[in-house]
């Protein structure tokens, strides 16, 4: 559903093609200031959780795991060998202010906040498909905007759609179905990490400290705003205008000429939350209130800034944000599910979470210190080898799916389909190719909102689709201009070649044992470049190469 | 269905095909054998939510009534909206339920109480009954759960095996069932062989469930490419009389390749025909929606019952929720979860029968009110699937099959 632009795909494959030296992972000189403190607090985790920590994760492991979290993508051929023959101390630190530098991030960071903002309501997606407010993410991350300024606006904003996209996210949640129930619940989950949302119908099933009222206290704050889906007189926005036209493209009969409307976010003088007690005839009227304290709106301030205001000053919101952000990155929570921490100052918050939050606020809501503090630690850096018994201790990487963004730009980036496309026929029409491609790894790889990753288990249509799809068997190709193109020119050793597409796929060399019986597979066929073709193709439909481990 | 040597060979190439046809014959001459319960379902789901009182509930003369007619049927007493004649001749083999009622008129939520028989709670993810059907059904290589023209509702906690196998537009050939252009059958085998080779290393090393469950959904598609049921998925395999009869829209076309796939034993079958959401300019476009309908249901009843398989099939038509008797001042009907009707044939069911009804109006249930949970407890009992079985979600709460109900009784 996000709109993402191919042009976006930086296939920097055509590096020069040289095998690197591996070195030891880099010492504590390549450290953080920040890392410091929480290494100790990750130890004293495993030895808690009595786990051996899984050994370092190599260079290119490190590699490909960072680049997917942070550009949505796995690094290139060159991207690869450029840090395997790096040999400095600092190089993985390097490398992550390299990416995190990036457009790339931002586009990806951008996404995977779009969807968690805004939802997977058919209404909501359809709004951000016309209305683009995922660039507004885009530009925040971009320039690494305090995340407490950020939230402030999500929280507050009010105006057009088509020029402030901070009023997607409670457009969005509203015109998904729910009204301000249904915002409420989703401000309540990103930026206090509360699953309160479950004591609208009935006091909270299992969280006793959660009753009715405190669900409807907040959805008050949310009473007084509308909305307002409203028509276009005058002149209609460039961007909806050029979003149209991309629309219009892509599906051709569907889309008749319709009046033009956008939405205005208000917040009006009247409006009150309405509580539905189970068994009750009449509905009781709610005033704000904030997690059992009173906080109301001071002087001009509207229901919604007071509770920006009371948000941002509980402990809650550094704390979702690390919490979040932690799970991403590991697809697992120091808090599991990552949204339920309960209640404010809960003595139960482990100490690396707390630890992490603490420095989230000291240094002023950095939302990109935070990854890097993260990235660079020392749990981060594990290996995935093993039997998974680290996994919940954060002491082994875990194997987790793609996104289906992750999953397509990751193809395009090993395979170099983009450059290949280009050079054989012209390069508009491998762009218009490659996004009917992605709009096809999108429906059939589907998306849901990031706490029901984990659940995420593969499909038949996936598989076919890989198995027998035009990215997979057209991108493995050995044509000018694609990766394996430029494995077979650069050299003409079988070992060499397989290693070669072991870097592209994996972002790793092939053991002898995994060499042996492909190197052997090439010689034993007539026709090489087929054979190569096939060895290339294995490696990206498998597993290893579609998830991030 | 005829299933030609030819078809066995195109595929066959590989090691598992010899067991696995044998298997489905096996399993064919034994599902024979015992005095059965429905085998398969076909689920045709009116998104949106089709106005009960302009299709199957009709309200003559009243002011709520709107502009269609009502018409006899082959049953006495039972009258339809003019523009379902067909469906009206073929009444004896439908039961008709007017008294459906729930309290979901929100479209997503209406729309997995409908599918799964539970409300939306959160913390539980229910799968689709489709899915249930899926997993207590033997498929072979095919898929357990189809869903045609629409998403259908994926299987919630049980494994992504038994989610909803989409094919989006039945009158364009389901794509990626057999190789890319550039890989003949021989060399398909070469790189499933490496694919295997490789997957085989990956798991070893990393014990992770997620690379298992990859690795058998890979296999699982690989089976369904060599079997000989993905034929089903053809249309143009089918005599251009059949394929009119069911009418040329994309939802006449599903309930085609609904039978085709039903006799390639798959279990649970979804069609889809959308745009019942008729806010506005709800007569023209309900009118249409009737049209298509009554063409491909009727078309779809005739074929499973001439070729006997009507018996064996239950076919179910129902929707998000029914639409108000009101008429607004856009001509059109708005949510009403509070009545809405529902169809079932075949599978036992006794035909030329209405249960319920609603008031003169069409503005609540007067008798028999059936619920989603009734209705579901019904169905698993006519596909004999375990009401009462427990499964356990992920959260550790124990989910039953059936969300309570009622048998409904006098159906079978």
């Amino acid at each position: 559903m996000r709109a993402y632009l191919l042009a976006l795909i930086v296939v920097a494959s055509c590096a020069p093609l040289r095998s690197g030296t591996e070195t030891a992972a880099p010492g504590p000189a390549a450290q953080s200031a920040g890392l410091a403190a929480i290494d100790p607090l990750i130890e004293t985790l495993w030895r808690d959780a009595k786990v051996t920590p899984a050994p370092p994760a190599d260079d290119g492991a490190f590699l490909r795991r960072v680049s997917l979290d942070l550009i949505g993508r796995v690094p290139t051929l060159g991207e690869t060998k450029a840090l395997l023959a790096d040999a400095g101390a600092d190089r993985r630190a390097r490398a992550v202010d390299r990416l995190l530098g990036s457009h790339e991030f931002a586009e990806h960071w951008g996404d995977l906040y779009a969807d968690l903002l805004f939802g997977q309501e058919r209404k909501a997606a359809k709004l951000e498909r016309q209305y683009d407010p995922q660039s507004w993410l885009v530009k925040a991350f971009e320039d690494n905007r305090r995340y407490d300024e950020i939230a402030r606006e999500l929280i507050t904003a009010t105006g057009d759609l088509r020029s402030n996209g901070a009023v997607g996210f409670i457009t969005a949640r509203a015109r998904g179905g729910g009204g301000p129930e249904a915002v409420t619940g989703a401000a309540a989950r990103i930026f206090l990490g509360l699953q309160i949302q479950c004591a609208q119908c009935h006091d909270h099933p299992y969280d006793k400290r959660w009753k009715q009222e405190d669900f409807y206290g907040l959805v008050a704050y949310f009473a007084r705003t509308k909305p307002k889906n409203e028509k276009i007189t005058g002149d209609l926005g460039e961007m909806s205008m050029a979003m149209d036209a991309e629309m219009e493209a892509a599906t051709p009969k569907k889309k008749k000429a319709k009046a033009m409307k956008t939405f205005v976010l208000v917040d009006v003088k009247r409006g009150e939350a309405r509580m539905h007690r189970p068994h009750s005839e009449e509905d009781e009227l709610v005033s704000p209130r904030f997690l059992g304290h009173d906080v109301a709106p001071r002087g001009e301030e509207t229901r919604r800034q007071a509770l920006a205001r009371a948000i941002l000053g509980s402990d809650l919101f550094a704390k979702s944000m690390v919490s979040r952000t932690w799970a991403q990155l590991f697809g697992a929570g120091l808090v599991e599910p990552w949204d339920d921490l309960g209640g404010e100052n809960d003595a139960r918050h482990p100490g690396l979470l707390v630890a992490l939050a603490r420095d989230f606020v000291a240094s002023g809501y950095d939302i990109k210190r935070l990854l890097r503090t993260i990235v660079l630690s020392t749990a981060y850096a594990r290996s995935s080898a093993g039997t998974e018994a680290g996994v919940t201790a954060f002491a082994q990487a875990g194997v987790r799916p793609l996104s289906p963004e992750q999953l397509f730009r990751s193809l395009v980036a090993a395979t170099g389909a983009e450059e290949m496309g280009k050079r054989r026929r012209d390069p508009e029409r491998t762009e218009k190719r490659l996004l009917q491609a992605f709009r096809e790894y999108q429906f059939v790889f589907g998306d849901d909102e990031m706490a029901e990753a984990n659940r995420f288990d593969g499909s038949v249509p996936q598989s076919l689709l890989l198995m027998n799809g035009e990215l997979t068997n057209g991108g493995t190709k050995g044509d000018e201009g694609g990766v394996l193109g430029q494995v077979l020119a650069a050299s003409a050793d079988p070992a060499a070649r397989i290693d070669d597409l072991y870097l592209a796929a994996y972002s790793r060399r092939p053991t002898a044992q995994e060499r042996a019986p492909l190197v052997e597979y090439v010689k034993s066929q007539r026709n090489g470049r087929a054979a190569y073709e096939d060895v290339f193709f294995a490696l990206v439909t498998s597993t290893e190469a579609i998830t991030n481990h | 269905m005829t299933i030609s040597r030819r078809d066995l060979l195109q595929w066959g190439a590989g090691s598992g095909l010899g067991a696995f046809a044998t298997s489905i014959f096996a399993r064919r001459a034994e599902a024979a054998a015992t005095a059965s319960p429905a085998k398969a379902c076909i689920l045709l789901y009116m998104a949106g939510g089709p106005s009960h009182i302009d299709t199957f509930d009709p309200k003559p003369r009243r002011p709520t009534g709107g502009e269609f007619k009502a018409i006899g049927t082959a049953v006495d007493g039972i009258q339809l909206c003019e523009h379902l004649p067909r469906l009206g001749n073929r009444m004896k083999k439908l039961a008709l339920i007017r008294s459906l009622t729930s309290k979901e008129g929100n479209h997503d939520r209406a729309r997995h109480l409908m599918h799964t028989g539970y409300p939306p709670q959160g913390g539980v993810d229910h799968p689709a009954f489709g899915s249930l059907v899926s997993e207590t059904r033997e498929h072979g290589g095919m898929p357990g759960y189809v869903a045609i023209g629409g998403p259908g509702e994926d299987s919630g906690f049980l494994s992504a095996i038994h989610s909803p196998f989409p094919v989006r537009n039945p009158t364009k050939p389901v794509r990626y069932l057999t190789p890319a252009k550039n890989v003949d059958a021989e060399r398909f085998e070469r790189r499933l062989a490496l694919w295997r080779g490789v997957e085989d290393r990956f798991s070893a090393g990393r014990g992770g469930a997620f690379a298992k469950s990859q690795r058998a959904i890979g296999e699982q598609a690989v089976a369904l490419m060599r079997s000989t049921g993905a034929a089903a998925f053809d249309l143009s395999a089918e005599p251009a009389k059949t394929s009119e009869s069911y009418g040329p829209s994309e939802f006449g076309q599903g309930c085609l390749m609904a039978r085709r796939l039903v006799e390639a034993g798959v279990p649970f079958v979804e069609v889809t025909l959308g745009g019942w959401d008729t806010h506005d300019d709800n007569f023209a476009r309900v009118k249409a929606l009737c049209q298509t309908l009554d063409q491909g249901m009727s078309a779809l009843l005739d074929d499973l019952s001439g070729r006997g398989l009507l018996d064996s099939t239950l076919v179910l038509w129902m929707g998000d929720f029914g639409r108000t008797p009101r008429i607004n001042e856009k001509g059109g009907r708005d949510h009403f979860p509070a009545c809405s009707s529902v169809l079932l044939a075949g599978g036992g069911i006794r035909g030329g029968q209405v249960i319920g009804s609603t008031d003169q109006n069409g503005a609540e249930v007067r008798d028999r009110p059936i619920t989603v949970p009734d209705l579901y407890r019904t169905v698993a009992q006519v596909l004999d699937v375990n009401a009462d079985k427990q499964r356990v979600a992920p959260s550790g709460r124990p989910i039953k099959t059936v969300n309570g109900g009622k048998l409904i009784e006098g159906l079978t």
